[in-house]
């Protein structure tokens, strides 16, 4: 079976794009491996306390919550993308593994499918 | 080499549909299967076939649609893509009830599945993003 990784670039409210690649992510779990990494201010999509009432959008980060119930089990970051924003995990709502500069260029290649969003 | 295309990017505000256009008209006379062009996002716009521009402008929908016919391509425009964009073929016209349908010749509505299964069948899969 054919592993994939989804590579979430979007900031959460800039637009559908975090929703529409979050949906897709979704879909590929019903069907085969899954992974994600969330690169630059997509982290962002996993930031806690967003009201997203306040724009009449559907909130992004409650789907990230479900992705374990998906089967989605690896949610990855680099570390410096995490800094750079002034997080760190527990402003998230799950857990995500930490990359460094050198893991994050090694990610890329164990995966047979990348899909960027 | 079977390939698989994706499209984010929309007509009127990115590179996006138009390099793609490109790339899978290149890679039919490189000799690749092309096995499925898959329109998500904003690129749901592409498949429009009431884009109407200008005569002495590119018309990307037309030249996408003509292309695919010519070649016996699959266009596929993602339903939930489509349907928020207002982007409808006849069925589901009908389904919401709406007046009129624009999905263009050589596009058909699809789901998000067939860019799974784009991945799953193809040996690459290529993203053009928004």
């Amino acid at each position: 079976m054919k592993t994939f990784l989804f590579v979430q670039s979007a900031s959460p409210h800039s637009g559908l794009l975090a929703k529409e690649g979050l949906d897709a992510i979704l879909m590929g779990s019903a069907f085969c491996s899954v992974s994600v990494l969330l690169q630059g201010d997509a982290l962002f999509q996993i930031h806690k306390d967003q009201n997203s009432e306040l724009t009449q959008t559907k909130p992004v980060a409650n789907s990230f919550k479900a992705l374990k119930e998906y089967g989605v089990q690896n949610v990855y970051c680099s570390e410096q993308d995490l800094s750079d924003r002034g997080l760190s995990q527990e402003d998230l709502v799950i857990s995500v593994q930490t990359l460094n500069s050198v893991e994050c260029k090694s990610l890329m290649i164990q995966f047979d499918i990348i899909i960027g969003f | 080499m079977k390939m698989s295309i994706a499209v984010l990017g929309s007509p009127y505000a990115s590179q996006s549909a138009h390099t793609a256009l490109n790339f899978t008209k290149a890679a039919l006379i490189a000799g690749h299967d092309v096995i499925r062009v898959f329109f998500y996002h904003e690129a749901a716009y592409v498949g429009n076939g009431f884009n109407t521009p200008p005569q002495d402008e590119f018309a990307l929908t037309q030249q996408w649609s003509d292309f695919a016919i010519e070649h016996d391509l699959e266009l596929i425009v993602c339903v939930a893509s489509a349907l928020r964009r207002g982007i409808l073929d006849k069925t589901e016209a009908k389904r919401y009830d709406k007046q009129g349908n624009n999905m263009a010749a050589g596009f058909q509505i699809g789901g998000l599945g067939q860019l799974i299964d784009a991945g799953l069948s193809s040996d690459r899969l290529v993203t053009f993003s928004a």
